[in-house]
């Protein structure tokens, strides 16, 4: 019954995100700064980075993840891009961790210029935006489309 | 008391219905505790794997990040649970939480975790199903299921209990009430019943189609078989009784008539006289153990009267009845002292199942064939007497005829005038020689009738004779003698009626009726004569008005030479010619009688049988021939007489005759030598003749051709019957008896002399 009333919820999210998304229609790409040292990251480290559970770069320095706002719709796309969950889901996950446990999800940067700006101030923070609006100050490390 | 009790059928079903219900009850609770057992296992176990779904979430993301906090809250929340007894959530390599039930202490934990299976449910990374992540471990509580199933358990324990009970309050009183009641009422009155007065058993109500209604059926059925063999053999019993009591009897019976008998009686066995009775010791004149062993030829002697050997015709004899068949025989017996008599023996032959008897009942004839020879004796002696009488008779009729034809032929000569007419007073004198020699004639014809019908030789024909014209025949003959005496005679009956009966004899009878009629009428009477046909027999009557017969002679007027008082009158009469006319009516198949009123007069009748279409033999009509004229009459006769006085007789008749010449010769020889020498036309033969008789004769006159066709006429006076019909027999034309009635003979003659001449 729960997960009946779950997979509604995620029809019609799913539905609406790609109503919402289909305009957009961008390409979501996880970005990292120019300074970062580290070349190439996995599928899997990406996850684990910004799911919270190893947030550590392949040098061993921790990883700083940032998150756009909710409303971006390119943040359900990111993550669906990603991890081939909706956006509830992730919310749902969670809202279990942030209750009850240490782990905390990435920190919210308020619009994709600002998470451009605070991922070409840090080396070690990492983030996702549209390809259309980077410049030189930061670097696609990820094509989560591929 | 207890085995008394467990006979019950009551009894018996309860304890067979409360072992099997137990026993099932228990097998069943065995079943259903282990059933339930492991359905609450399972039960358990998908409770638990229900509970760790509803929790997978959480707990992945929990061994996703490590999350202790959140393992530990999870864990905490399956132990609300009762059913979970610890909880362990690991993740890869590390232990996130392990929690236990905070009822249980550590030791009881352990134990009830070995008892119990944990689950184990690995758990995969949120973000990847290929990646393991951590696990996650759940004991369940068995102390809690395991308290459900045996509630579960005595719950059914409990069940069945009660429907134990509910069975064994249904089941036991209908057995009551359907079986133990029914029969125990049914063993009551069986009981009660009385079988032998034919009681029957009735099947208890509502239950005349079940079992208990065949059982009583059978019961019936039963007994009623049991009954009939029971009469069947008391019959039996009582029919070997009766027969047993008949058969002492018979043999008392048996018994007592053997030794009672007057005959002598022995019993043969195997040719040996192995019993005999009193008599036989009487008879015989010894003791019994004189005749017990002896053959039966013992006390005969050696050799019987017809000559034959005693032993061999007794074994003969023996063997026959043997056979069968009783021999009735008479036998030659000695006594012990020798001495012989006769006795007529029966053998008869006994069957019985020891064996076959032959039994001899001896009895002495020795009176018997004494009174025998006696007997036959007298009888020779009477029947010699008889011939005697016979011979008498006839010689005596033989003896008296002659004369009488000599006074009865001068006679009737001197009444026709031959030679000379007679004058008027000399007319009555010879009428009255006349009548006394026909009387006298008539009298010797009667005794001669009455002896041959005492004798019984008495030679009666059946014919069919016309009654009319014989009354008719007879009147005319009795009416001169009416006319005398004015006796008027009336027949007006002219019945057609036709009698079967010999005509001569019915003549004889009529004719002494008619003339006793009138011999006994007034003068001036009546004679009425009548005849009547009426159910085949002819009834012929004639009344008189004479003075009757008194009642007390009635009885003797049918007896030999009873004249009733007659004798003592002037009417003549022999007193046995009613006698003869009563034996010779019952010698037709007739009847005579007759009714009379004293002073007023009698009927005698007479009843023949009448003629029936199978009596073919005709009386000849009695046809009298015109006698030619004397004169035409001629030719030569010779008489053969050796009594003068009759030669003399039928001299005087032919000189009467002109033109007939009599030769008269005395002896047979002479006649002979005379009718050689020149043939006669008629011979009168006389048979009784010295030297060679008539028959003799005529014998030789008929052997000769050239004499054999002269005819010749016996003149006799042997006037028996038999006589006649020899002498016809032997071949005269014709029989005249002496004394003969000169008419006839006239009449004879002419007849045959015309006819010679014609021819």
């Amino acid at each position: 019954m729960k997960s009946n009333r779950l997979t509604r919820i995620i029809r019609c999210t799913l539905l609406l995100a790609l109503m919402i998304s289909a305009p957009v229609n961008a390409d979501v790409v996880v970005i990292v700064s120019a300074n970062c040292d580290a070349t190439a990251l996995s599928r899997r480290e990406i996850i684990n980075i910004f799911m919270g559970r190893y947030r550590f770069l392949p040098s061993g320095h921790a990883a700083k993840p940032y998150d756009l706002p909710t409303t971006d719709p390119r943040k359900a796309q990111f993550y669906l891009a990603l991890t081939g969950k909706k956006i509830s889901d992730i919310d749902a996950y969670w809202a279990r961790l942030v209750l009850t446990g240490n782990a905390s999800p990435p920190d919210e940067a308020s619009s994709q210029e600002a998470m451009l700006d605070k991922i070409a101030r840090n080396p070690w923070s990492i983030g996702y935006l549209d390809r259309s609006i980077i410049d030189n100050r930061v670097r696609v490390i990820f094509d989560p489309e591929h | 008391m207890f085995g008394q009790w467990s006979q019950s059928i009551l009894v018996r079903t309860t304890l067979v219905i409360l072992g099997a219900v137990g026993l099932a009850g228990l097998i069943f609770i065995f079943l259903a505790a282990g059933v339930t057992a492991s359905d609450s296992e399972d039960r358990a176990k998908i409770h638990l794997s229900q509970l760790l779904d509803t929790v997978e979430s959480s707990v992945r993301a929990a061994c996703y990040v490590n999350d202790r906090a959140l393992a530990r809250e999870i864990a905490v929340g399956l132990l609300k649970n009762n059913d979970v007894l610890s909880v362990k959530i690991l993740a890869s390599n590390l232990v996130l939480a392990q929690e236990t039930h905070p009822g249980l202490n550590t030791r009881q934990v352990n134990r009830e975790s070995a008892r119990g299976i944990p689950i184990h449910r690995k758990i995969i990374s949120p973000f990847d199903n290929t990646e393991i992540v951590g696990e996650i471990i759940v004991t369940p509580n068995r102390i809690e299921i395991e308290s459900q199933s045996s509630q579960s358990v005595w719950f059914i324990v409990m069940l069945l209990g009660s429907q134990l009970l509910v069975i064994a309050a249904i089941v036991l009183p209908s057995v009551l009430y359907l079986v133990s009641r029914p029969i125990k009422k049914l063993s009551d009155t069986l009981h009660e019943l009385d079988p032998a007065s034919g009681d029957l058993l009735l099947p208890p109500t509502g239950h005349e189609h079940d079992e208990i209604g065949r059982l009583v059926s059978d019961i019936n059925a039963l007994t009623g078989r049991f009954l009939g063999s029971l009469h069947h053999e008391q019959a039996a019993r009582e029919t070997i009784e009766n027969t047993e009591q008949a058969l002492t009897e018979s043999e008392l019976r048996y018994r007592t008539i053997f030794e009672s008998a007057g005959d002598a009686i022995f019993l043969i066995r195997d040719n040996i006289y192995i019993d005999c009775n009193d008599s036989t010791l009487e008879l015989y004149g010894c003791q019994r153990s004189d005749i017990i062993g002896c053959t039966p030829y013992r006390y005969s002697p050696e050799y019987q009267p017809d000559g034959s050997l005693s032993s061999k015709l007794a074994e003969e004899k023996a063997n026959a009845a043997s056979a069968g068949e009783t021999q009735l025989f008479d036998w030659e017996h000695c006594r012990l002292d020798g001495t012989c008599f006769s006795a007529e023996v029966r053998l008869k032959l006994i069957k019985l199942h020891q064996g076959t008897y032959l039994q001899a009942i001896v009895r002495d004839i020795t009176t018997r064939k004494n009174t025998e020879r006696m007997l036959a004796n007298a009888k020779e002696e009477a029947e010699k007497t008889t011939q005697a009488k016979s011979a008498f008779l006839a010689s005596m009729s033989h003896e008296l005829r002659t004369p009488l034809n000599a006074i009865i032929g001068f006679a009737q000569m001197l009444d026709m005038g031959i030679p000379v007419p007679l004058a008027l007073s000399q007319k009555q004198p010879v009428r009255h020689i006349l009548s006394s020699g026909r009387h006298l004639l008539g009298l010797i014809n009667e005794v001669l009738d009455l002896t041959r019908i005492e004798a019984g030789r008495m030679d009666i024909s059946a014919s069919t004779v016309a009654v009319t014209p014989l009354i008719e025949n007879i009147i005319a003959l009795v009416q001169p003698g009416a006319a005398e005496r004015r006796i008027n005679i009336q027949y007006s009956s002219h019945s057609e009626a036709k009698i079967c009966a010999d005509p001569v004899r019915v003549r004889q009878i009529l004719l002494n009726l008619l003339s006793n009629a009138i011999k006994y009428n007034r003068d001036d009477g009546l004679v009425l004569v009548s005849c009547q046909e009426k159910n085949n027999v002819v009834n012929i009557s004639i009344s008189d008005t004479g003075s009757g017969i008194p009642k007390q002679q009635h009885v003797l007027l049918f007896q030999p030479f009873q004249r009733l008082g007659a004798e003592y009158s002037i009417t003549e009469g022999t007193g046995i010619g009613l006698v003869i006319c009563k034996k010779l009516t019952e010698a037709m198949n007739g009847r005579i009688g007759f009714e009379s009123k004293e002073g007023i007069g009698s009927r005698f009748w007479v009843e023949l049988p009448a003629a029936t279409a199978s009596h073919i033999n005709v009386a000849p009509e009695i046809r009298t021939v015109d006698a030619p004229k004397n004169s035409q009459v001629h030719g030569i006769v010779l008489y053969v007489e050796d009594s003068p006085v009759n030669a003399s007789v039928m001299e005087h008749i032919f000189s009467h005759l002109t033109e007939v010449q009599l030769i008269i010769a005395a002896t047979a020889e002479a006649g002979l030598d005379i009718i050689h020498a020149n043939p006669p036309d008629l011979v009168l033969m006389d048979i009784n003749l010295p030297g060679m008789n008539g028959l003799d004769a005529l014998l030789v006159i008929k052997s000769d051709p050239y004499t054999a066709s002269i005819p010749v006429i016996a003149v006799s006076a042997a006037a028996l019957p038999q006589d006649v019909k020899r002498g016809l027999e032997a071949g005269f034309s014709a029989y005249l008896t002496k004394p003969f009635e000169v008419t006839e003979l006239i009449t004879m003659v002419a007849k045959i002399l015309g006819n010679d001449r014609r021819r």
